[in-house]
């Protein structure tokens, strides 16, 4: 046992140790105060009791005071923080590169700039200034909204290297952190753990933090291990590295090229991997990135790469792709002045592309006064060229009327602008064609052969058509007329009879049922009777007559004489009896398709060279001129792909056959490739390959002014799923007359993805401003002779401004916007869309600011304690607690109060 | 980083509500001087500077009676801030908006103390715990730790 006298130099000496290590430390703490992660060493003091006498103090250890809790929610916090201020930052950076509402950098203001020249032009659509103002607005808007989307695909790509960079910084930290393990547990060995080697680890840790969310749990020895949050080992005994290839630049992102997987891999003692890779970052086989990284700066990155900005891409692409959209459907319904010489169209096809289409459009070529290019008839002088007005609606690709395919509609553009064939002119009707509805003859399933009649009426008189008969002739000139006459009749059969009347020319018709199609005053077409009814000749009672009385299905005419004696019912079993087959307005250009089909039946040769195959119509005006013709058209035999083909008159009699004064094609429709080649042809078409449309006139003075009219693109609504098409008119859906394209490849166009970072004014527009499309095809009253014959004729008027109107009117024009990057489907204007992308924006950097302020005082919080700390006194934390409940509670108050306060202002202020 | 409040025209000076006469100058002190104590317990919260906090309380009280004795009285009277001058209810209105970010500042500030407070005070409770689990027996004879006891603490606020 000790004196008391030891005991009391023993408790001296103990003190004085103590004061002296104290002393120690304390310098160290001073020298040390500036070193990142350097904690407080606070020396554990403790009595040493003997026999429970008091025996002084002795320093049991130099111990780092650190409450682990308060280390490790430092470290989690470290890593919170890191990643919003990543999140922060980029915010920041999107804000400098959208701007604020109002800005001149704004994408809002570039939009009213926009509108603005286009409404001056729709003012003065024939100035040369205000169209290459409206052009320059376009072309900014256009450039600011790509250079915008290129700036956020600058900054994914920026961030991707900061991921690569990060990975890089964090496999420094692992091998530097592995080290000091070792180094701990040599030290540990020896018996001289130090805390600075201890302080070294523990700011590794935190500097591992800042990059990604982590684990960590310590041996006794000190060492630690460190693990993502998920559990994938980053330290431990064995060496793991982070590996990552980055993105080679930033139109790796824009072309979407797939990002690699961020791994961690396990190495040998040879530094080559052992086992599988474990994915932080993972990319799945559609490029959808996905990661189990919840914090640091690392999950920022990636966070800002893969879900911010392209959020942001989205949103502007929306825009980008409304505006386009929008633009280019006006754009593509109107014409420049004085027009193009071709145009291509963006959107890749192939021949048999089927589709559903309503509607009409009109296409004409004109010489640069915007005057029709000349007539190539002498007597379209004044209406010279004439347009083809198509109806899609009707046309017919073998699938049913208003489904064809890409092939028809070229083939039926190239019918019109062909060279010049001899005209059937036959009383107001310009030209009578024959339309083949067969497809190839001979045909062993069916030797009809199907046709319509494509007529134009180019007067100001609707003409009623009649057709009245046919005549076959094969190459031998045989007659093979097996007449199944498709034209509408009034259904005159055996059960039909002629009632007359001595001395009176009125005649009685019975038909077998009651017509629909007629009524009193109607003219109708008789078939002569098979012989003499009641003294009637069969020419007295055949031809056209009016219709003076109609009861029930009993009709009546007035015969070209009158029976002498015979009154009287007779039966007929041959005659028949039409209305006119088809009525075609002023200024009318269609096929006959909805009058009926027409068939003549070859089975009398099928093996004829060639069948002449004579019509006979009558064509009335208004005043009731009747004029009659019999056509006749040569169908060669052995012919494919002849549906909708055109066939002239080889002969005719009655009416006028007009020579065509040149033989030259105005304009041709056809396939070409990306680098302007027309695609090979077979018999005639474009059975393979993919091309874009494209128009362009032989002549290269002549210009071509395409009016979209009605036509609408309905898809292929029967296919299952169905296909409900773009909607779009005939221009807008080839792209023949964009105002705004995607620039970065042939044939792709209307994609949403990308549609920002690629939209630009369409080069050849962007070349010669008056390209822009300012109006529309105006049908005109020909000549200004008014003792000339009148005829209508389509030109193109420089002072028309009907579509810069609908181009200015873009911005009140509500349209909707799916949603896209955080903001919701919408329908609204495009500024106010842009407002929309600037507001979401701003809030969401105001929020990413908040969350990094927020997790800033919350980590300098733990921070603040993590360094003060000495000791914990529950009594201390606890009232702590009520102080700050206190405090917080009394917010509420101070908050409500001066609320109401500033309420009561605002209501006197209004 | 300690700043300097003490300037402040309306320290200490906040009458009871009940003989309150309106008087805008008094007003803006009244809010002004609300702002300034909402500002220094900010720099409190953010140092972690508890000692000081719980005397601003006090004043923080007295000045949020006296604003909803002017908030009653310009309810029953509107034309109170009616008769104002303009420019003062302008430079009013203006103190009033600056005085929500002070409080948005405010709020972040002891969001966070409070949460390392209830993380300090969780682990105080975690390690009380943790020492107080003791060995036990199972049905294979061998030891481990039992159950987390429950730790019961009150306080008397008042102390």
């Amino acid at each position: 046992m000790a004196s008391g006298l030891g005991l009391s130099l023993n408790n001296a000496i103990s003190g004085l140790r103590v004061n002296q290590r104290n002393i120690s430390v304390l310098s160290h703490n001073i020298a040390n105060v500036n070193t990142e992660g350097y904690s407080r060493q606070i020396v554990s003091q403790s009595s040493v009791y003997i026999n429970d006498i008091g025996s002084g103090v002795r320093i049991e250890d130099i111990t780092r005071k650190i409450d682990l809790y308060l280390q490790r929610a430092r470290t989690e916090q470290q890593s919170n923080l890191s990643r919003s201020e990543i999140l922060k930052d980029f915010g920041d950076r999107v804000q400098v590169l959208l701007g604020t509402p109002g800005d001149q950098s704004s994408i809002d203001e570039f939009l009213t700039s926009f509108t603005s020249a286009f409404q001056n032009l729709a003012e003065t659509p024939d100035k040369g200034s205000f169209r290459s103002n409206a052009l320059q607005a376009g072309s900014d808007l256009a450039n600011q909204i790509s250079r915008l989307a290129r700036g956020i695909e600058d900054l994914r790509f920026e961030a991707d290297r900061e991921i690569n960079q990060s990975v890089k910084n964090i496999n420094g930290l692992i091998r530097e952190l592995r080290d000091v393990n070792a180094a701990i547990v040599q030290s540990a060995n020896v018996g001289t753990a130090g805390t600075d080697i201890l302080d070294k680890r523990d700011s590794l840790v935190n500097q591992i933090a800042e990059y990604l969310d982590i684990s960590t749990y310590y041996e006794a020895s000190g060492e630690v291990n460190v693990l993502t949050s998920n559990g994938v080992a980053l330290v431990d005994r064995v060496p793991h590295e982070l590996r990552y290839s980055p993105a080679g630049s930033t139109d790796s992102f824009v072309y979407g090229t797939p990002l690699r997987p961020l791994e961690v891999v396990t190495l040998r003692l040879d530094g080559t991997p052992a086992g599988a890779p474990q994915e932080l970052i993972s990319v799945d086989d559609d490029g959808n990135v996905t990661t189990d990284l919840l914090a640091g700066s690392l999950k920022g990155y990636q966070e800002v790469r893969d879900v911010v900005l392209p959020g942001i891409l989205d949103q502007l692409d929306m825009l980008a792709s409304r505006l386009r959209d929008a633009m280019n459907a006006i754009h593509n319904s109107g014409s420049s002045f004085p027009g193009r010489t071709s145009l291509t169209g963006t959107r890749e096809v192939q021949g048999t592309d089927l589709s559903d289409w309503s509607g009409t459009l009109r296409i004409a070529v004109l010489k640069s006064d915007g005057q029709p290019a000349s007539a190539v008839y002498s007597d379209e002088t004044y209406t010279g060229y004439r347009p083809l007005t198509l109806n899609l609606a009707k046309l017919d690709a073998g699938q049913g009327q208003g489904r064809p395919d890409v092939q028809t509609v070229i083939d039926e553009i190239n019918n019109h602008f062909r060279a010049p064939p001899f005209k059937a002119k036959v009383g107001v009707l310009n030209n009578i064609q024959l339309a083949s509805q067969t497809d190839f003859i001979p045909n062993a399933f069916d030797p009809n052969f199907r046709f319509d009649l494509d007529v134009e009426n180019i007067s100001r008189d609707a003409a009623r058509l009649f057709v009245t008969g046919f005549t076959v002739l094969d190459s031998g000139g045989t007659n093979i007329t097996s007449v199944t006459q498709g034209a509408p009749t009034l259904t005159l059969n055996p059960a039909s009879t002629y009632t007359t009347t001595a001395g009176s020319n009125n005649v009685l018709i019975q038909l077998s049922a009651p017509p629909t199609s007629i009524g009193v005053g109607s003219t109708i077409y008789l078939g002569p009777p098979a012989g003499p009814i009641n003294g009637l000749t069969p020419a007295q009672l055949s031809g056209y007559f009016t219709v003076t009385s109609l009861a029930g299905n009993t009709l009546g005419i007035q015969a070209t004489g009158a029976p002498a004696t015979s009154s009287g019912t007779v039966g007929d079993a041959v005659a028949f009896a039409q209305p006119p087959y088809d009525t075609i307005t002023a200024g009318d250009e269609r096929r006959t398709t909805d009058a009926g089909q027409l068939a003549l039946n070859l089975s009398g040769n099928l093996a004829s060279a060639y069948y002449d195959i004579s019509v006979n119509v009558g064509v009335m005006g208004e005043n009731n001129n009747l004029v009659t013709s019999t056509i006749t058209y040569r169908i060669n035999n052995n012919q494919l792909n002849l549906r909708n083909d055109r066939f002239d008159n080889t002969a005719m009699v009655g009416g006028t056959r007009v020579a065509p004064g040149s033989s030259q094609p105005l304009l041709r429709a056809i396939l070409v490739d990306a680098q302007g080649n027309e695609l090979p042809k077979i018999n005639g078409e474009y059975p393979n390959g993919i091309g874009v449309l494209k128009l362009v006139t032989n002549d290269p003075s002549l210009r071509i002014a395409m009016d979209e009219m009605d036509s609408k693109h309905l898809g292929l609504p029967t296919l299952t799923p169905g296909d409900t098409g773009t909607r779009r008119g005939f221009s807008h859906y080839f792209g023949l007359n964009n105002f705004f394209v995607d620039k970065v490849a042939y044939g792709q166009t209307d994609t949403l993805k990308n549609a920002a970072v690629t939209l630009a004014v369409e080069e050849a527009i962007l070349q010669d401003p008056n390209l822009v499309a300012t109006g529309k095809l105006e049908r005109q009253l020909q000549p200004s002779n008014s003792s000339a014959p009148a005829q209508y004729t389509y030109i193109r008027q420089s002072g028309n401004n009907s579509t810069a109107q609908a181009l200015a009117g873009l911005a009140n024009k509500t349209l909707s916007f799916d949603a896209a990057g955080g903001l919701s489907q919408t329908q609204i204007s495009l500024g106010a869309y842009a407002g929309e992308i600037l507001g979401y924006n701003a809030s969401v950097a105001a929020a990413a600011t908040s969350e990094y302020e927020n997790q800033e005082t919350l980590y300098n919080g733990f921070d603040e304690r993590f360094k003060n700390i000495s000791g914990v006194n529950l009594d201390e934390e606890l009232a702590n607690t009520i102080t700050f409940q206190n405090a917080y509670a009394a917010n509420a108050r101070v908050i409500t109060t001066v609320n109401g306060l500033f309420d009561e202002l605002l209501n006197t202020l209004r | 980083m300690q700043r300097d409040f003490s300037h402040s025209a309306a320290s200490g000076q906040t009458p009871p509500a009940a003989l309150l006469t309106f008087n805008a100058e008094d007003l803006m002190a009244t809010t002004f001087r609300l702002s300034e104590v909402m500002e220094r317990e900010s720099c409190y919260l953010a140092e972690m500077n508890i000692p000081e906090i719980l005397p601003l309380q006090q004043e923080k009280l007295e000045l949020t009676q006296k604003l909803e004795a002017y908030q009653a009285a310009v309810r029953a009277r509107p034309e109170l801030l009616r008769e104002m001058p303009e420019t003062v209810r302008e430079k009013l209105l203006s103190m009033m908006e600056q005085f929500g970010q002070i409080m948005a500042d405010h709020l972040r500030h002891i969001t966070a103390a409070r949460q390392v407070n209830s993380k300090v005070v969780q682990a105080i409770f975690d390690s009380i715990a943790e020492q107080q689990q003791v060995a036990t027996y199972t049905r294979e004879g061998t030891s481990g730790l039992g159950a987390v006891p429950a730790i019961s603490i009150t306080y008397n606020q008042k102390a």
